[in-house]
């Protein structure tokens, strides 16, 4: 019996399965399950709707899925239609999400059963015919003809100028076909501009599905090319910029807060200003009323409104000029004079860039700024300030760091870059008179200084900001204001006046060479050389520093005398040119009084010596300066010649101790010296020629070299004694000969001291430097030449060259005795 | 009250003794429930186990052979929409990056080798590439859809040549995939547009013959979409809104159908991708489904692609073209995923796995007409 209870319900659970399953689904209306239809309405196959379940493959789909985006991407996958990029890139109109809150959608545009958007709410695939025919909206709810679908939704955004939004329809204004070539679409009639000229619901990569980013303003450009501040061919526009990020104009918070949108990465751009949808601010769709005050400028430039007290506000010095839009300033305003955002305000100047030719604007012949026209010559623009550095070259010309300049620089474009170049506007900003107040200055009799002149800095800080290497020159005998602060310079300005650079530099109205400020009285063949000459004359404020008597030789070419320099040499226009000559400036920075130590404190009145006097390089102890270009000579160092560490009490001839004038200032005087012969600054003491009597200078009873005095010192004279193929420099057999009376070298003639000896070598094996002991000499050293014995002895002397010379050298070896292998000769 | 669960059926007795059982299915629980309310309330206990059994056979998946696919790795490179997969003979995976407009090549443990390709219109540039194909000589086929044109590289990616695959009547040409086939001098490039196929002398690259048209008959297309050439050079072309895969012999003779209009095995909601095993096994992906059946090469449903740790069908996520290369290694683009899938194919397991064997000689249809 239980089996039987049991058989009969399960029968009985079997049957009210399948037919209770038809009574408690609802069935859609129209249901149609036939493959045309389920082959979108996936929920319609027939083991879902009719069997209610699924199959060994899926599972059982009880709601509907036909507009579900996996469904339309089924077929819009490439299989069918290929919308990977347009649709299903994640770059489409929103879809599982509600509308916003105060969009009011039409009942046409079904929500799904959440409220959000989905594919089915524009979407049907019994959609409405249109005229623009099937392949176009087909599968849209309603004719989107002239974006009229759009509007439907997105009413807020219609309605154009009035409405406070972008204008619709027909213009005059031309679509780009570069734009319709992107995706934009045009509504019908002439140029007539709909939702989708500029949004394309699918497959934007841009914000608000834009046909292409707003954020570069490229969109806007695209139709207002016009406004663009960049002509076709590459040229600035003298336009408000436009994607350029500006490092001092802050966008204020509360024109963000109004629409303002700014770059990706925080550029202005169009709709900076401009806000395309849903503003009624201000006409051409601006966020910022416009008044006479300039107020859209200033709301941003905050920093340009102290020019309303200045010259430049032309209501004070040009009321009556008019800008290109026929407009004084009064009528325009006054950033209009010189500004408008997308036309000229005023014929641009000459210049090689952008913010020079603002200033020539005026400040150029037949122009309001006229009598203002820098003359002469004038800091130089279009220039780079930044360190530049030639590893051959011992100058630094202009010494800053890219990261420490605070002025401005620009490109050609008239943008602010740190790779830019020196402008006008480097120096200067036009909207404000003082560098240190916003206090301004309309009169026009009163002429600026160095504080005011609307410099962005006072001077000499404003110089400093380039040239902060040359201001070593404070307080040392070069600062006028030290040393003569009477002195004025050629706009008979006082060092008080023109400051402390503007006592030999002029940035305006200078002399040619190095904006010199001062009157140049000489005309050598070297123009860097007149700058020095032209105070350091006999009549000069640097007389007590004129270069007379016999000096170290200017106007050569190191390269010439086989001599390799980093020194700057400079060329017949002054200017440093590997190629150049000495000048006083190849040994000497006029700015720096020590080249190794700062020295702040006043060293207006100091003595200079080796060490400092404004040289290049530091010459004591060690010659570095000599050294540079007489790298050979400057083995001596530290050999028993170094007198800094052999006789250090010693003096020379203008009382300068070894420190004071340097190892080779012990021989040889720089400047001034009192012997053309070498320059010799010590005396001379007694010998058959003149290089013997220099060495005899020390090596004599009361010189400093009195325990080296060779007994027998000379070599017979009159031998006719000839050097030829030995009087080459360098060479192994090297061996000099010397006119007794003049010292030049002769070719036929007698031995003299520094024929067999170097006096700048301790050992002809080792080309170095000494070490500072005092060493007892050998045969290979004590600053003899290069095989001296071995060669020339030996052409006259054969085998028993070394014992004729010990005999005449050494008077203990004077005597006779058999030495194998030598032949012993007969001594008288 | 108790409470029983078995499987996907839940049952409990509630105070008043009416029985209520849930499953999985939401439409069974009313059923449930208007059975007890009718014929069980207040039940003896002795009648509830039964019940529970019958609803366990009920609810049960019905049978299906399952082939065995064993995860192996997955290759992910950035992929916008990838569309396709093939291997070299010299084991390097090239995939189809579409929206990328890249094609990007692995090695065999789907490490990133190099990349070629970039969005335009030139040689060696792409406008949303679908579908790749690989000869023996290692030169690569991409169906460049966008340029609608048929592009062939060398193995490291340089351009070789190109096809401007031609319009017809007027519609521009779309297409999808290509199939070459080398041995036969033979290139088969899908027009999905113009819903025909079209071949070319591969040597020469001059097109030789087209077959097909719109329609739903024999050698009638709806969309179709993706090919493959099985070892006898048999091709066969998912005919994605007609449901089914066309094979044709290597004259562009036709052969027969496989598969059919549902969701049921051996059946298509939208065939995508195709490829054939060492066995001569056809392999069909189905993007919405988001599985992948089997069928012998008499066309008849064999299996579906099953996961053997769930010892349930294997789920792919939107995959689109697949590809079986000589190890029988078996690659999956699933383009939702944004990856390949690489599995080896391993054995069978399901309902009358024993009862069946697959067959190893050639049972297909003969070739009918022209």
């Amino acid at each position: 019996m239980k089996k039987i209870i049991l058989l009969n319900l399960s029968i009985l659970v079997i049957a009210f399965q399948s037919g209770i399953s038809h009574a408690q689904i609802e069935a859609p209306r129209n249901p149609d399950s036939a493959k045309e239809c389920a082959i979108c309405h996936y929920r319609w196959i027939d083991i879902f709707f009719i069997d209610g379940k699924g199959s060994d493959l899926v599972e059982y789909q009880a709601e509907k899925v036909v507009a579900r985006p996996e469904i339309c991407f089924s077929c819009h996958d490439g299989s069918v239609v290929d919308s990977r990029a347009r649709v299903y890139n994640d770059l489409r109109h929103q879809i599982n999400k509600p509308p916003p809150s105060h969009m009011r959608i039409p009942k046409i545009f079904p929500l799904d059963k959440n409220g959000n958007m989905q594919c089915s709410t524009c979407h049907t695939a019994h959609g409405v015919s249109s005229e623009y025919g099937m392949e176009k909206t087909i599968f849209i709810r309603s004719s989107n003809k002239d974006s009229a679908m759009c509007r439907m939704c997105h009413s807020d955004k219609d309605g154009g100028l009035p409405a406070g939004n972008h204008p619709t329809g027909s213009t005059e204004r031309k679509i780009p076909k570069k734009l319709v070539a992107r995706g934009a679409l045009i509504g019908e009639g002439k140029n007539n501009v709909i939702c989708e000229t500029c949004h394309t619901v699918h497959g934007s990569h841009n914000e608000s599905f834009l046909i292409e980013s707003s954020r570069n303003s490229q969109l806007c450009l695209e139709c207002h090319s016009d406004k663009n501040i960049f002509t076709p061919d590459g040229k600035r526009n003298h336009f408000h910029v436009i994607n350029a990020k500006s490092e001092k104009v802050k966008i204020p918070d509360d024109l963000i807060l109004k629409g303002a949108k700014l770059g990706n990465n925080a550029e202005i751009i169009c709709q900076t200003c401009h806000r395309i949808h849903n503003n009624k601010i201000e006409k051409h769709l601006l966020l910022i009323k416009k008044d006479e005050k300039s107020t859209l400028c200033v709301t941003c430039h905050i920093d340009k409104q102290y020019l309303a007290d200045t010259k430049h506000n032309l209501i004070h010095s040009a009321p009556e000029e008019k800008n290109l839009e026929g407009k004084t300033v009064a009528e325009t305003g006054i950033c209009s004079a010189c500004h408008l955002p997308h036309k000229e305000a005023r014929k641009p100047g000459e210049g090689p860039d952008f913010t020079t030719q603002l200033c020539f604007s005026c400040h150029s012949k037949g122009n309001i700024a006229e009598e203002t026209i820098p003359k002469d010559y004038t800091h130089p623009i279009d220039v780079t300030p930044y360190k530049q550095e030639d590893k051959d070259i011992l100058l630094t010309k202009i010494g800053m760091e890219k990261e420490k300049l605070a002025l401005p620089l620009y490109n050609k474009s008239g943008v602010q870059d740190r790779d830019g170049k020196i402008t006008c506007a480097t120096c200067h900003d036009p909207h404000r008179w003082r560098a240190d107040s916003t206090e301004g200055e309309i009169r026009k009799d009163v002429k600026g200084d160095k504080t005011t002149s609307f410099l962005r800095r006072s001077s000499p800080g404003l110089c400093e900001e380039c040239h902060d290497d040359k201001f070593y020159v404070v307080n040392s005998k070069h600062d006028l204001g030290k040393v003569a602060p009477e002195e004025k310079n050629i706009l008979e300005q006082g060092p008080s006046e023109s400051d402390i650079c503007g006592t030999c530099h002029l940035v305006h109205g200078a002399g040619k060479d190095y904006l010199w400020a001062r009157e140049i009285t000489t005309k050598s063949d070297n123009p860097a050389e007149n700058l020095c000459v032209s105070c350091h004359n006999e009549k000069g404020i640097g007389k007590e520093k004129v270069i007379k008597g016999y000096s170290h030789p200017v106007n050569i070419s190191p390269a010439e005398k086989g001599l390799k320099t980093t020194l700057p040499l400079f060329d017949k226009d002054g200017k440093v040119s590997e190629e150049g000559v000495m000048t006083c400036q190849t040994c000497h920075d006029p700015h720096r009084w020590d080249p190794v130590r700062t020295v702040s404190e006043d060293h207006s009145k100091v003595e200079g010596t080796s060490e400092n006097s404004f040289l290049r390089l530091e010459n004591s102890p060690q010659p570095g300066l000599c050294e540079n270009c007489h790298a050979v000579q400057a083995y001596l160092e530290k050999t028993d010649h170094d007198l800094i560490v052999t006789a250090p009490e010693e003096k020379n001839i203008s009382g300068q101790t070894p420190h004071e004038s340097g190892t080779c200032g012990v021989c040889h005087l720089v400047h001034n010296g009192k012997n053309r012969i070498k320059l010799w600054a010590q005396g001379f003491a007694k010998g058959k020629g003149v290089m013997d009597m220099m060495c005899n200078s020390c090596h004599s009873k009361k010189g400093s070299a009195k325990i080296k005095i060779p007994e027998i010192d000379t070599h017979p004279d009159g031998q006719l004694i000839t050097n030829v193929g030995r009087d080459i420099k360098d060479k192994p057999n090297y061996f000099p000969m010397y006119d007794n009376s003049t010292g030049e070298y002769s070719s036929v003639g007698n031995i003299s001291c520094p024929s067999c000896h170097d006096v700048h070598q301790w050992d002809p094996r080792f080309d170095k430097k000494g070490n500072g002991v005092n060493l007892e000499g050998t045969a290979n050293n004590s600053f003899l030449r290069t095989h001296t014995y071995g060669l020339l002895c030996i052409d006259c002397h054969g085998l028993d060259a070394l014992f004729r010379f010990k005999y005449y050298h050494d008077p203990l070896e004077r005597v006779e005795r058999m030495t194998s292998p030598f032949i012993p000769i007969k001594l008288e | 009250m108790f409470k029983v669960t078995q499987g996907r059926v839940i049952g409990f007795l509630n105070a008043a003794g009416y029985v209520f059982f849930f499953t999985l299915r939401k439409n069974l629980i009313s059923k449930i429930s208007l059975i007890c309310e009718i014929i069980l309330k207040r039940p003896p206990l002795f009648l509830i186990l039964p019940l529970l059994l019958l609803l366990l056979l009920l609810d049960t998946a019905h049978g299906i052979r399952l082939t065995n696919v064993k995860h192996l790795f997955d290759i992910k490179h950035n992929f916008s929409e990838p569309s396709d997969v093939s291997v070299s003979k010299e084991g390097i995976i090239y995939v189809v990056d579409g929206v990328n407009n890249k094609i990007k090549a692995f090695n065999q443990k789907g490490k990133f080798i190099f990349s070629f390709g970039k969005k335009g219109p030139l040689k060696g540039q792409f406008k949303f590439p679908m579908g790749i194909d690989i000869d023996d000589s290692g030169r690569v086929y991409i169906a460049d859809s966008g340029n609608r044109r048929v592009q062939v590289f060398n193995s490291t990616g340089s351009f070789i040549s190109q096809i401007r695959v031609p319009p017809k009547d007027d519609n521009p040409a779309d297409p999808t995939d290509v199939a070459v086939n080398e041995a036969g001098n033979r290139l088969y490039v899908v027009d999905n547009d113009n819903h025909y196929i079209l071949a070319y002398d591969l040597s020469t690259l001059e097109q030789i013959k087209t077959f097909g048209m719109p329609g739903i008959e024999k050698r009638e297309f709806r969309y179709p979409f993706l090919a493959a050439l099985d070892k006898e050079k048999y091709l066969y072309i998912t005919d994605v809104i007609n449901t089914r895969v066309q094979v044709f012999n290597p004259d562009g003779l036709f052969v027969m159908v496989i598969g059919g209009w549902g969701v049921e095995k051996g059946k298509f909601f939208r065939p995508k991708g195709v490829a054939v095993d060492k066995l001569n096994r056809l392999f069909v992906s189905d993007s919405y489904m988001g599985v992948i059946q089997v069928f012998l090469s008499s066309g008849d449903f064999y299996s579906v692609l099953g996961d053997p740790e769930k010892g349930a069908v294997k789920k792919f996520i939107k995959p689109m073209g697949i590809y079986i290369d000589d190890n029988n290694r078996l690659y999956v683009v699933e383009m939702f995923a944004e990856k390949v899938s690489v599995y080896s194919i391993e054995g069978d397991t399901g309902r009358n796995v024993k009862d069946e064997e697959v067959k190893q000689e050639d049972d297909r249809g003969q070739a009918v007409s022209e």
